[in-house]
């Protein structure tokens, strides 16, 4: 069987291997590299910067200080339900209840003057 | 079996006066109402006859007028008693043996027999002449009963104070045999405090009471402060009487209920 030979022939193609080959593919991207270090400088440190802060959040959420709580006293419970009476509440109800307004009952008023003379009507 | 029957009865009738007592009551109020309601309808219809009748003083107004004003007088003195006999009621139902308010009582019912009295002479009213007689002599006499109504809501007020002090008293002397001896001094002096509060609250119902003057009736019931001054008295007494009861009562739970 015989092995069949791959050969390029395109001239495109060759240059583009031959500056592969060379090193001359590069220039463009040094160039570009050399024209905006700077920016690129500064973008990694910001990069950087934001990187440390997230690490920073991380450790910090993992290392949460403890929160000191006082213990639960529970619901209040009403004690009305168990008060002691005494046998002589309706004596003090007696008294709230009575009335001390004056007059009561309250005096309607009454004509003593019925007669068919006078104009006092 | 007589003895069964016998025992039957009694309940059956101690059931009927409970009943009819209670209906007793109902009725001295009920009473009074409807008195006073004739009266205000009464009076009203008087008020427009009378008028017509001086406008035009018709025979046949006269008439009207004249009829409507003995009906008026009637209804209205009927109402005056309603209302004595309804203040006599509530006193008598505080169930109290008290002398200074008894002469205010006796001077209740006998101006409640005035009014029913007036009432009746009211009906022999014939004439315009009459009417005028009839009301001419009634202002020279009723200015004494009217101011009695005033006492005898004073003595109603004084009568509840003094059945307070009774069932009071009562309280003290059912909770003293239930301490434990020897009664501890502190509680000892407390119990003392109490009758000596008592006493104290006692010397003011009785000055209210003896301070209402019968003999000087017309004069002291037209006093503006007539109500006025008794109410400051009232209350005083009535805070006195519940200040002793908290006492007392503390003294109960604390000492003689058992305690859960």
């Amino acid at each position: 069987m015989s092995n069949p030979k791959f050969k390029i022939t395109n001239p495109e193609a060759i240059k583009l291997l031959n500056d592969i080959k060379s090193g001359a593919f590069l220039v463009p991207v040094k160039d570009w590299i050399t024209r905006f270090k700077w920016f690129l400088v500064s973008g990694l440190v910001l990069a950087v910067l934001l990187i440390a802060l997230a690490i920073g959040n991380a450790i910090y959420r993992r290392n949460k200080p403890p929160v000191f709580l006082p213990p639960d006293l529970g619901t209040p419970v009403s004690t009305t339900g168990n008060a002691v009476k005494s046998d002589y509440e309706w004596i003090r109800q007696n008294i709230q209840d009575l009335s001390t307004d004056l007059p009561d009952p309250v005096i309607p008023p009454f004509d003593n003057s019925i007669d068919l003379e006078s104009d006092n009507i | 079996m007589n003895l069964i029957r016998f025992t039957f009865f009694a309940v059956f009738l101690l059931v009927v006066s409970f009943f009819t007592s209670s209906l007793v009551l109902a009725d001295a109020k009920s009473d009074y109402d409807y008195q006073y309601s004739q009266y205000r309808i009464g009076y009203s219809e008087f008020v427009i006859l009378k008028q017509d009748y001086l406008n035009t003083s018709s025979l046949d107004n006269q008439q009207k007028a004249m009829l409507s004003a003995k009906q008026t007088i009637l209804a209205r003195d009927l109402a005056k008693a309603s209302l004595n006999w309804y203040l006599m009621d509530r006193i008598a139902s505080y169930n109290v043996d008290y002398n200074p308010i008894k002469p205010v009582i006796t001077s209740l019912d006998t101006a409640r027999q005035y009014f029913l009295g007036q009432a009746q002479k009211s009906q022999s009213i014939i004439t315009q002449e009459d009417l005028k007689k009839f009301t001419q002599g009634y202002l020279t006499t009723i200015t004494e009963n009217d101011s009695l109504i005033k006492f005898g809501i004073v003595v109603n007020k004084i009568a509840a104070l003094v059945r307070i002090q009774t069932d009071s008293a009562i309280a003290l002397d059912a909770i003293i045999p239930k301490l434990s001896t020897p009664i501890p001094s502190a509680l000892a002096a407390r119990i003392q405090e109490l009758k000596d509060s008592s006493e104290i609250i006692d010397g003011k119902i009785d000055l209210l009471a003896n301070n209402l003057n019968l003999a000087d009736a017309i004069a002291e019931s037209v006093n503006e402060i007539f109500f006025t001054s008794r109410v400051e008295k009232l209350v005083e007494i009535r805070e006195l009487q519940l200040d002793w009861i908290n006492r007392l009562i503390d003294i109960d739970i604390n000492y003689v209920q058992p305690q859960i």
